[in-house]
């Protein structure tokens, strides 16, 4: 059951952030008009990006110290694998979160700023602001990990390259999530000409306590509900890897 | 514009009871995908009994 409690827990607060968050009475934030309910829904998901990505890189390090002739794992004989497996897979959740984000930046994008717009035009969708650019450079890069693992035939030397794009893959994200669009005018409220000045709308202060309410349970809500895909897909393939070396 | 998008939005979701029907479009998406990963983690801890008698045989 304990080793349950994290999914249910999980369920629970996002589905409180579903219901709330579409039902409360809120007040109206800026011009974002009701549209501002998405802030439950939009901002969990880079949080979560954030963290599925943290959790891959740390076993893209495990594993290179595990290579480390020094480092005695106590794994058995898949302890390497297994730990590629959990960079690979947290990454990939990652990655789902990383569109999934982008898609419902580009629909409150669509309602907030470009509503008198025909949905027809691409700048409906998308209008080239700083951290709009940012997520989907930090998508391609992950990309370009999947794409470079794809290229290898030997499992070890895929492993160790990748592990060590994985590492660069996620420094990239420092610079792309929390200092460039900081830096930069844009529409999003983080943005340098923004009221928050170029730091955190959240820290900040801005958000109202009738939203963080239903901000931070969602948040951490779908982390959980993130953790719980990848503990699924990490242990699809640590099984598979298992029976295929048995076979 | 922006007065016009809240009347809009408030218009089309809390004044009505259009919320409703997007809420539960909304959970039942989530429920589908609750229940497609329980089906999943059953399906995964029969393979893991598999495997792990696999390794008790062995020993």
């Amino acid at each position: 059951m304990a080793r349950h409690l994290y999914k249910i827990v999980g369920i629970g607060l996002v589905l409180y952030a579903l219901i709330s968050g579409l039902t409360t009475t809120l007040p109206v934030m800026g011009p974002m008009g009701q549209s501002n309910r998405n802030i439950f829904y939009h901002v969990p998901m880079w949080f979560a990006v954030v963290v599925l990505m943290a959790v891959s890189v740390l076993n893209s390090i495990r594993y290179l110290r595990m290579t480390d002739p020094d480092y005695e794992h106590k794994e058995g004989g898949y302890g390497l694998g297994i730990t590629d497996i959990q960079a690979f897979e947290s990454a990939k959740v990652g990655v789902l979160f990383n569109i999934l984000g982008l898609i419902t930046g580009m629909v409150w994008s669509r309602v907030t700023w470009s509503s008198h717009l025909p949905a027809s035009r691409f700048d409906a969708w998308w209008i080239w602001d700083p951290i709009q650019i940012c997520a989907l450079v930090s998508l391609l890069i992950y990309l370009a990990y999947f794409l470079l693992r794809s290229t290898f035939q030997d499992e070890e030397q895929k492993a160790k390259i990748s592990a060590v794009y994985n590492i660069f893959a996620f420094v990239s994200l420092i610079p792309l999530y929390f200092i460039v669009p900081k830096m930069l005018p844009g529409a999003h409220p983080t943005a340098a000409n923004s009221d928050a000045g170029g730091g955190s709308f959240v820290m900040a202060g801005k958000l109202g306590g009738d939203f963080s309410i239903i901000f931070w349970p969602s948040i951490l809500g779908f982390i959980l509900i993130g953790y719980w895909l990848y503990e699924i897909r990490k242990r699809t393939e640590i099984a598979k890897l298992i029976l295929s070396d048995e076979a | 514009m922006n007065i016009f998008l809240q009347t809009q939005t408030q218009d089309i979701l809390l004044q009505s009871d259009k919320i409703y029907s997007v809420l539960t479009v909304i959970l039942l998406i989530f429920a589908g995908f609750i229940v497609t990963m329980i089906m999943n983690e059953r399906k995964l801890h029969k393979i893991e009994k598999i495997v792990q008698d696999k390794k008790t045989q062995k020993k």
